[in-house]
């Protein structure tokens, strides 16, 4: 569909709580020392997981505009990011041409852009629902949740780096 | 061979309709007991109404992570706006969003105008998640604009014929949220519907004011009319309107309360009846709220507890002052013996006036309330409520008294250079006890009196009073006893004539001196001796006679005391 942190902006840096969270999220998924491939696969379903819980709640519109703006500023301080695509295109095989040796700087970058999004979504709603609304999207699983059935998954899961 | 029908008994026992709770304030007593499970409910009105508040404090009050609620939110407020907001209120359990609560949103479905999607989408989510109450709002954003023109049986019909149906089905108990005019009411959907909600704003000048009304609630006995809302930081709140006067019969009792102004008891026969109310009308810095407040200071005294409503003064302003009659009235406060209730001025209802007061007297089981003053809180109703103001003034003393709380009601009233006059004449008619103040002019001086107007069922002092506000409280100076027209506000001092028969005027006077000078004799000799005709006589005679000034043997009158004429 279109790639994001073309254009470089300010960033107001998350909050400690909001950097924390994403941080334990991101430990959760226990892939750090998974090959790049599988690495990249987590990132990609979990970006799965946040538009579907997300979009649910605040609508798929809704969800990939804060994803953009977020992405943006987290670009300024993680270049790495820049390029990869965040939203459902249709791309779904360049993944794997990110070098292994940049990919400890893609989780970087990516436990930032969560952190970014749980931070800008409490400055709307507040920590807690927030928060919560985040980690419920993010430990959703695809068998309890009829996601398919969910208008948008087939995009989503399409979304893919390169 | 044929084949032999099977009778299936016929069941007697009507399906029992249970009834949820809506978890506001006020609103169940409205609907007659609560919102009738399963049914399929609009709730309708104008922008600001409060509706998407009250659908999710139903929400909240009634769902569980087992029969979780579904919000769905179509075109309209955002969602991310409505959690932002919604949170604010007391009953948005945030820990709850996600496991008993869930939103759905369906906007681009909606934008994509494809209606059997939308249907699709909700279909897929209640059966997924099994909810036992689902909110969608803002319907009305389902509707194409060419929806009118469709006529019955289009598109949308169709989808509103097949959501209720569904609805139904599901076993929900479910909210459609949409605006609609009041000339909208012909619509099919308010057939369709269970219940219908609808909530108004009503600006009448500066003020704004909510209201509620109970279109249509199937199964149930709701309360007719519109009554009033009023959105807190807990919520919804609605204030039932009151349609008839309290079922209450009055407490009888032969106690009297003191007033706690010393010497005053006395000139009323004791002090005021338990349970009966008293309106004390003066004007402007008579000293109202002085005698209030030693009416409260007495019944804290006593070990009463005591309710005060004020309205023209702040509650901490009033406390500071109160506190100079001897009585802690911070303490009495802090101990939950005293409540002060200070309304918000200029936007306020009846209903929600009259619920504060019952509420804090029915709560601290007070015995003496206050409403100081009634002329204020007229002042702080919003305009649209004014005209109700005696009604439902009238439902509240009845309410309190025929509880057995007695009601002391401070009234202001206008006085001029003539006569004295109730500003408010509206509210006298239902009190008890009214004593009145006034201004006057003796000697060139201003002072204060007061007369005990009229106690119901007791007797009390004719006399004007004197009397003075001191640092400490209400001094009575005692008896005018020897002034005339003292309601016109410049007493005259009586002439040593009528000094000599204290309590009669000047032609009653004339009447028993004629009497005096003549010895026993009939009504027509007294006539002509007076210039009084006969029909004029007997009053006078009646009162001379009751104030044993005179005496009666068959037709002739005598005088049966003499003048004591230094």
């Amino acid at each position: 569909m279109r790639s994001v942190g073309g254009r470089s902006a300010g960033l107001v840096p998350a909050s400690p709580t909001s950097a924390e969270a994403a941080r334990r999220l991101w430990v959760g998924e226990r892939v750090e020392m998974a090959p790049p491939e599988a690495v990249i696969e987590a990132i990609e379903q979990v970006c799965m997981r946040l538009r579907l819980g997300l979009g649910r709640w605040i609508g798929f519109e809704g969800y990939d505009a804060l994803l953009e703006r977020v992405v943006e500023e987290a670009v300024v301080e993680n270049p790495e990011l820049r390029g990869l695509r965040w939203l459902p295109d249709g791309e779904n095989k360049v993944a794997r041409m990110v070098p292994a040796h940049e990919v400890p700087a893609v989780i970087r970058g990516f436990v930032s852009v969560v952190a970014l999004l749980i931070d800008r979504l409490s400055q709307v709603i507040g920590d807690d629902l927030a928060t919560r609304l985040v980690e419920q999207a993010w430990n959703a699983s695809p068998s309890d949740g009829s996601l398919d059935e969910i208008r948008g998954a087939g995009d989503v899961q399409k979304v893919r780096s390169h | 061979m044929s084949k032999k029908s099977v009778p299936i008994k016929a069941g007697t026992a009507k399906v029992a309709l249970r009834t949820i709770r809506t978890g506001v304030t006020g609103l169940d007593a409205v609907l007659g007991g609560g919102l009738p499970e399963l049914s399929f409910n609009l709730i309708v009105g104008g922008p600001g109404g409060g509706k998407t508040t009250l659908a999710m404090a139903i929400m909240f009050a009634n769902v569980t992570r087992a029969r979780p609620g579904l919000y769905i939110t179509l075109l309209g407020e955002p969602a991310l706006k409505m959690l932002r907001y919604q949170q604010q209120f007391e009953f948005f359990d945030t820990t709850r969003v996600g496991s008993d609560v869930h939103l759905l949103n369906l906007g681009e479905d909606v934008l994509a105008g494809n209606l059997q999607g939308v249907l699709d989408r909700i279909t897929e989510e209640v059966e997924r998640l099994r909810p036992g109450v689902v909110v969608i709002d803002s319907f009305r954003t389902l509707m194409p604009p060419a929806a009118k023109e469709e006529g019955p049986g289009g598109a949308f019909d169709h989808f509103v014929h097949q959501l209720a149906h569904r609805l139904t089905t599901w076993q929900i108990t479910s909210f459609l949220i949409a605006e609609y005019a009041e000339k909208e009411v012909g619509n099919p959907l308010f057939t369709v519907a269970d219940g219908v909600l609808w909530l108004f704003q009503a600006v009448d000048r500066n003020s704004v004011v909510r209201k509620l009304q109970v279109l249509k609630m199937r199964g149930m006995s709701s309360m007719p009319g519109l009554h009033t809302v009023r959105i807190t930081g807990q919520g919804l709140r609605v204030f039932p309107r009151m349609t008839e006067r309290p079922n209450v019969s009055r407490a009888k009792s032969n106690h009297r309360l003191s007033t706690g102004v010393p010497g005053l008891d006395k000139l009323m026969g004791g002090g005021i009846p338990a349970g009966n109310s008293l309106v004390l009308a003066g004007p402007t810095g008579s000293g109202k709220t002085t005698f209030a407040t030693q009416f409260v200071a007495e019944g804290l005294r006593q070990g009463e507890k005591c309710v005060i409503a004020v309205f023209e003064e702040h509650p901490d302003e009033y406390l500071e002052r109160a506190n100079k009659f001897g009585v802690d009235f911070t303490a009495a406060v802090r101990q939950g013996d005293l409540r002060v209730i200070y309304l918000r001025p200029l936007d306020l209802s009846v209903d929600e006036a009259l619920e504060e007061i019952s509420e804090s007297s029915r709560q601290i089981g007070a015995t003496r309330v206050v409403i100081d003053s009634t002329s204020g809180l007229e002042m702080a109703l919003a305009p649209t409520f004014r005209e109700d103001f005696r009604e439902s003034l009238y439902r509240l003393v009845s309410a309190l008294t025929g509880s057995g709380v007695t009601v002391f009601l401070t009234v202001e009233v206008t006085e001029g250079l003539g006569r004295l006059q109730f500003t408010n004449d509206r509210v006298s008619f239902l009190s008890d006890i009214i004593i009145l103040q006034r201004y006057v002019e003796i000697e060139g001086r201003l002072g204060k009196v007061l007369a005990v107007i009229k106690i119901r069922g007791s007797a009390h002092t004719a006399d004007f009073l004197a009397y003075e506000i001191t640092g400490s409280g209400v001094l009575l100076r005692g008896l005018l006893k020897s002034y005339d027209d003292i309601l016109g506000g410049a007493p005259t001092r009586q002439t040593r004539r009528q000094q000599a028969y204290p309590g009669l005027t000047e032609r009653e006077v004339q009447v028993l001196e004629s009497l005096i000078r003549l010895g026993a004799v009939p009504v027509k000799t007294i006539a002509d001796s007076t210039g009084e005709s006969s029909d004029d006589l007997a009053p006078i005679l009646n009162r001379l006679i009751e104030l044993d000034y005179v005496g009666r043997k068959r037709a002739l009158f005598e005088p049966l005391a003499r003048p004591n004429v230094s």
